[in-house]
């Protein structure tokens, strides 16, 4: 005796729904354990190494814990603007609650520039939606409510290339940096003085939010280094007013709370050409410098009387 | 409302459970009613135009029908047409009309102040003219009746699943398909969701992925070495084919699940022995329409030899142009038209030849299915190239010594994985082309475990490398 098609049609669909959903649970997981350990999600560390791509080429978390002797975990995402490093420093901690000391925090003089922005930067934290804080970020961020039910809902639709090839290299432990190669000057400098350069703004909540990632962090007794991970000085003197006041705002910052350090690495490392990949990013031997003062720094820092009481990690 | 978007299978689902539970002299209207919210999802103002189409397209279509003299017959054909058509042409070729004169008056040293309009192109308007053409023509030749039901005609001018860019379906086959009483049939429901996600798949996964590469090297193809070039034409190949054929998989899923067969559009067109065959492929609703409304009416083949090639080199220019108004539409329609042409004068000679080498046929096919892709693929130059000077760079540094190296692109992860899907949608096509795999989710031939891992991983696939939603290439036209 055959189950009338209705019934039959309806088992099947189930059947269909939940294979698709054992195999969707079974993907999103073993790329989310890449990321985590791509990240340092995975295990304690008394660094943490955050910001946009400037971090992600610019240091070498690798050479930096051999150099300190302590773990490192670098949750860096190519993009991740100051609201979404927020979303990002909020779920690092509630996932290694107690084991960071310092935060290096990545900053530049487009910092406070909302314009020129990927509007996309969100999706680089979907996988981490099963926490409150960051499911929240993507619901405001996502462009409708049923992209954001498709991406709560559909695990594996968290990921894309980016994700999961950085997913693979965590399996694989490659943190290097792939940008080999140097700036070609002439055709920057030809840019540039046609006029093509993104200009230098202070967005009035963009700097509420970054005042407010500071308290959330310097609450929690972390001390906070914003490290200025060299731009080329052929951009920098594009609007050099604006720069040095984005500077100072940086250095003041400093000034207020002995938990906050202000290292500036551009001003020694910004007309060494042949360290830049592009007039923002640095090339491998551009990251072997920055990580290099990065790491005798932190040194003392680690020393410092200002850094609040932590269990080591 | 993009076939590709997340709000389109909320939108299908409750169309189709409305449709086969509502009475069913209620469907027609109600499919109707959700036809024009489709399109109004995109522009409403526009669903004045498909309105003012199929208005003059039913009128004229009674006037035939009751006209008593052949002469009148055609006077009705002829206000359908010119009326049909002027909304095409203004919408589309105004502004290419306009530049074209601009260049020719400059050139002479005439002035010329006729200005250009900011004029939007209605989505699928080729598609929904031709369709209704098709109506009236067959209507003229008397080879269908007359619709006297306003709705269901307009059904037919804006049915959804076809409404932006096609099958282009004749009356002939699509309209006694609303006249009859669908029930719901769980097995078309199932074959067309398979469609469905087929089609999904070949748009969300391949089109789109390989998009982005042939995107960024199209937009500044001076810029980028001749491997570069050359591997970013065979990617744009495989987009517009999977672009297109996915958006068609959609459609003629969407309508299975609305109880309508579509037309095939697409029959594995890269793996054609020749371009007549390629065009008995690819786009199959739009090269029988040209053949019936456009080459069989200026001859066919039924005439003298230059007659019969001018008649080919007229389809094939005006096949350019109903692709698009610019000059790199004209010149790819005039390349197949060449193409064809010198196909038919060099395959006697070709056969001659490979009989007397003893070449086997095997052999013989493979060559002819791989340079017939060849010729297509730098055909697809022109239609990719945003200026005929772009096209002319690709192919000049494609057919030049290659220097500098292979550039795979913002993402070298996604370029390789998108290569990847080629190979795999090749040999997915090539074991088709055998018998050794059946067409996309027509038989049950395959173990039940096989087909179930398939689902799953498609669907996987569309999750995890689907790209989100953008447009499909034929909508522009």
């Amino acid at each position: 005796m055959s189950a009338n098609p209705v019934t039959r049609f309806t088992v099947k669909a189930l059947l269909l729904v939940g294979l698709f959903l054992i195999a969707d649970r079974s993907v999103a997981f073993v790329l989310k354990h890449g990321l985590y350990r791509y990240y340092g999600l995975d295990q304690p560390s008394a660094i943490l190494l955050t910001g946009h791509s400037h971090t992600v080429l610019g240091i070498d978390k690798v050479a930096l814990g051999q150099e300190l002797g302590v773990p490192v975990a670098k949750f860096a995402v190519e993009g991740a603007g100051v609201v979404d490093r927020l979303a990002m420093l909020r779920y690092y901690l509630a996932v290694q609650s107690n084991s960071v000391r310092i935060i290096v925090y990545d900053v530049d003089a487009h910092t406070f520039t909302a314009s020129g922005l990927s509007s996309g930067s969100y999706r680089l934290l979907m996988p981490f939606m099963g926490e409150h804080s960051v499911r929240d970020y993507v619901r405001k961020s996502c462009p409708s409510r049923v992209d954001y039910l498709v991406r709560r809902y559909v695990h594996s639709s968290r990921y894309g290339d980016l994700l999961i090839s950085l997913a693979l290299r965590g399996y694989l432990g490659r943190w290097d940096n792939l940008k080999r190669g140097q700036i070609d000057l002439e055709a920057l400098k030809r840019s540039i003085n046609a006029g093509n350069f993104r200009r230098i703004e202070v967005d009035t909540d963009t700097v509420q939010q970054f005042e407010q990632t500071l308290k959330f962090v310097r609450e929690r007794g972390i001390m906070i280094v914003l490290a200025y991970i060299p731009t080329i000085d052929i951009s920098n003197e594009a609007e050099p007013q604006q720069h040095a006041m984005v500077v100072a705002r940086y250095r003041r910052y400093a000034e207020r709370d002995p938990g906050v350090v202000f290292l500036n690495y551009n001003e020694s490392l910004q007309r060494r050409h042949e360290l830049f990949f592009d007039e923002v990013h640095l090339n491998p031997q551009g990251q072997r410098e920055v990580t290099a003062m990065l790491a005798d720094d932190l040194k003392k820092l680690l020393q410092s009387p200002n850094l609040a009481h932590r269990p080591r990690p | 409302m993009l076939f590709n978007s997340f709000q389109y299978p909320l939108f299908l689902a409750l169309v189709v459970a409305v449709f086969f539970g509502l009475p069913f002299r209620w469907r027609a209207v109600f499919l109707l009613l959700a036809s024009y919210f489709f399109y109004a999802c995109w522009r409403w103002e526009y669903l004045l135009l498909i309105l003012a189409q199929t208005e003059i397209n039913f009128v004229c279509g009674l006037g035939i029908a009751r006209a008593t003299t052949k002469q009148s017959k055609r006077t009705w054909l002829i206000a359908s047409l010119v009326l049909t058509l002027a909304i095409l042409v203004f919408f589309k070729y105004y502004n290419f009309a306009n530049s074209t004169l601009a260049f020719l008056f400059g050139h002479v040293g005439i002035p010329y102040r006729i200005p250009a309009l900011d004029i939007l192109l209605p989505v699928g308007i080729s598609f929904h003219t031709f369709q209704t053409l098709a109506y009236t023509i067959d209507l003229f030749r008397e080879r269908i009746p007359a619709e006297r039901n306003f709705v269901k005609f307009a059904l037919y001018v804006s049915f959804f699943p076809l409404l932006v860019a096609g099958p282009i379906e004749r009356a002939a086959h699509l309209m006694p398909q609303f006249a009859e009483h669908q029930r719901l049939d769980w097995r078309r429901m199932t074959s067309g969701m398979k469609l469905i996600v087929w089609g999904l798949f070949k748009k969300v996964v391949i089109a789109d992925r390989l998009a982005e590469y042939v995107n960024q090297i199209y937009a500044n193809p001076v810029a980028h070495s001749g491997s570069t070039l050359a591997l970013a034409t065979y990617f744009f190949s495989f987009q517009i084919y999977c672009d297109f054929s996915g958006y068609t998989d959609i459609a003629v899923g969407s309508a299975r699940l609305l109880g309508c067969d579509l037309m095939e559009n697409f029959r594995l067109p890269y793996l054609a022995r020749g371009i007549s065959d390629f065009w008995s492929r690819w786009h199959i609703s739009l090269s029988t329409w040209f053949r019936d409304y456009l080459y069989i009416p200026l001859g066919g083949n039924r005439v003298a030899a230059a007659r019969w090639c001018f008649n080919i080199l007229v389809t094939f220019l005006v096949s350019g142009l109903w692709h698009g108004a610019n000059w790199t539409f004209v010149v790819w329609g005039a390349l197949h038209g060449t193409y064809f042409l010198l196909e038919r004068a060099l395959s006697p000679w070709a056969r001659k030849l490979t009989d007397v080498l003893h070449i086997a046929q095997g052999i013989r096919t493979t060559i002819q299915v791989i340079l017939t892709f060849h010729l297509v693929t730098i055909a697809w130059v022109f239609f990719r190239a945003r200026t005929l000077a772009d096209a002319g760079a690709v192919l000049s540094r494609v057919f030049s010594p290659w220097q500098g190296g292979l550039y795979l692109g913002s993402s070298s992860v996604g370029t390789l994985t998108g290569g990847a899907l080629v190979m795999l949608l090749i040999s997915v096509q090539l074991l088709q082309a055998c018998g050794r795999l059946p067409s996309a989710f027509r038989s049950a031939s395959v173990p039940v475990v096989v087909r179930w891992f398939g689902y799953v991983a498609l669907l996987l696939a569309i999750a995890l490398l689907g790209k989100t939603a953008s447009d499909f290439i034929y909508f522009q036209f």
